[in-house]
């Protein structure tokens, strides 16, 4: 059991960089606060949609049970369905909020109250009928922040502190690993759904070409997507092999988890598949892009040299890339 | 071993003892992994947002497999009948997902003439010049070994469906299967 509990101690709590966490704070809640809640999935989703749907009926009201958990203070479970007020005090709160998160001040309360209020402004935006994914992520990612040290550096708070003659942060924490590591393993997790989901449901015949070209067309219906066009025109044989990297992409992501030295190859990849289907599918999983700054840790031990802008040493010093690998 | 040489900060040095947040942690990271995990083995749906199954577009298509899409369109009853094509954000959604449940408004379950009554009150109230028929026409586009027809998609293929008078959804009109090509 002491083993146990000693490997368990090692692999989730080793002493690690609380920059790469703080890196991952200014990130996620950054992008949440100044792009995403206004933007989620590159399609205006504002504020004021929120408040139609909360008049019009039309479509039943049938809330998340996240929402009426988040309701609870207000009334019994499930009864209570937000007003217009009540959505733009959450607004305000989760743009107040995610910014002071974003710059680290009052971190500890303004991150629980930012992923709090977004919690509740995308669970309401999904509670009549119809939901989509791209969110999740990002949601369970400003809650595992906000329960984390994530603000002990780079952050508002931090130099408060140093001026009011604290002593600064070390720079390392034992708990600065274990919410990067836990949103590495549901970002696999996630993966690892998708492309076993593709095996049961859709099987072999997924990779004939004609599944590709099928979900092309859908996007490609609507006016202005040339690439979606382009895409569905290909003969189905031509999707044969970006169908099978696909599904080895989502199958195998996990090894970036287990194998930090491979993650540098794992993160391209998956920029790239990410933009990729946005552009032909209409697919936007931007928030996934944010999350792989979990991967910091990986990134900057193992980044390939070659990739590597120069600094402005070996810039000034006229040093070429291909000779700096350390 | 003091917590400064294993790297502790010192807010977290002081407080609430090292182990009760390690324990607390990974009682986080426990519960975390379980519920995504949860959701994944047995999918519900939303049920345990934001923790999801991810099997969007994991259904797999047949070669040759035709693409149908139903649209719902308006038509005026004027001496010149004018038809359009009505999208969400026309009827004050802006979510594409708002229409795909028009195939089965032809249907005699409650839940389609519940879905036929709410159109025709929204395309009364939002849509001008006010229609009296609304329309479900059906868009197919096949897939062929060569890929699909780009003269399909410049120049759509569709095919009326069934239509209801706006302001009575309790009767629908099943109409004939002839195609037009509307430009």
């Amino acid at each position: 059991m002491r083993r146990l509990i000693a490997t368990v101690d090692r692999y989730w709590f080793t002493p690690a960089s609380s920059r790469d966490l703080a890196l991952v704070r200014i990130l996620a809640f950054g992008s949440q606060t100044f792009f995403f809640i206004v933007f989620p999935v590159a399609r205006l989703r504002s504020l004021s949609q929120q408040v139609a749907q909360t008049h019009a009926a039309v479509a039943p009201y049938n809330p998340l049970p996240v929402l009426k958990a988040l309701l609870l203070p207000w009334g019994p479970w499930g009864t209570i369905r937000p007003g217009d007020t009540f959505l733009y005090a959450t607004f305000a709160v989760a743009v107040v909020a995610g910014v002071l998160a974003t710059v680290g001040l009052l971190a500890r309360v303004s991150m629980l109250c930012a992923a709090l209020a977004n919690t509740l402004l995308v669970a309401h935006w999904y509670s009549y009928g119809d939901y989509h994914h791209a969110e999740a992520l990002m949601l369970i990612a400003l809650g595992v922040l906000a329960l984390s040290p994530s603000a002990e550096v780079w952050s508002l708070d931090s130099v408060l502190r140093s001026r009011a003659g604290h002593p600064a942060s070390p720079g390392e924490s034992v708990f600065a690993r274990w919410p990067l590591l836990l949103m590495q393993w549901i970002i696999a997790l996630t993966y690892l759904s998708a492309a076993g989901s593709k095996l049961v449901y859709g099987g072999w015949q997924w990779f004939d070409g004609y599944t590709m070209t099928y979900h092309f067309l859908r996007f490609a219906l609507q006016p202005g997507h040339e690439g979606a066009v382009l895409a569905a025109s290909l003969p189905p044989w031509m999707h044969i092999v970006p169908s099978i990297i696909a599904i080895l992409f989502e199958l195998t992501f996990f090894v970036a988890v287990l194998v930090p030295r491979t993650a540098w190859l794992y993160v391209l990849i998956g920029i790239g598949f990410h933009i990729v289907v946005y552009e032909t599918m209409g697919i936007g999983f931007f928030q996934t892009i944010v999350l792989y700054s979990v991967f910091v840790g990986s990134l900057r031990l193992y980044w390939p040299a070659v990739l590597r802008p120069p600094t402005k040493r070996e810039r000034s010093s006229g040093v070429g890339i291909l000779h700096t690998s350390s | 071993m003091t917590h400064e040489a294993a790297g502790v900060s010192p807010t977290v040095a002081t407080g609430v003892p090292v182990a009760v947040k390690k324990a607390l942690a990974f009682a986080v990271i426990v519960a975390c992994l379980g519920m995504q995990t949860y959701a994944i083995i047995r999918p519900s749906g939303a049920r345990w947002y934001p923790f999801l199954a991810y099997p969007m577009y994991s259904v797999s298509h047949a070669p040759g497999v035709t693409y149908k899409v139903d649209e719902l369109w308006a038509r005026t009853c004027d001496r010149q009948p004018r038809s359009w094509q009505l999208t969400p954000p026309m009827l004050g959604y802006e979510d594409e997902h708002f229409l795909v449940g028009l195939n089965v408004t032809a249907g005699d379950r409650p839940a389609a003439r519940n879905y036929r009554a709410l159109l025709s009150e929204l395309a009364l109230s939002r849509i001008t010049p006010r229609p009296c028929v609304l329309e479900v026409r059906q868009r197919s586009i096949p897939t062929t070994r060569a890929g699909i027809d780009i003269a399909n998609l410049r120049r759509p293929q569709r095919t009326p469906m069934w239509e209801w008078r706006a302001d009575d959804p309790d009767v629908v009109q099943i109409l004939s299967a002839k195609t037009e090509t509307v430009p």
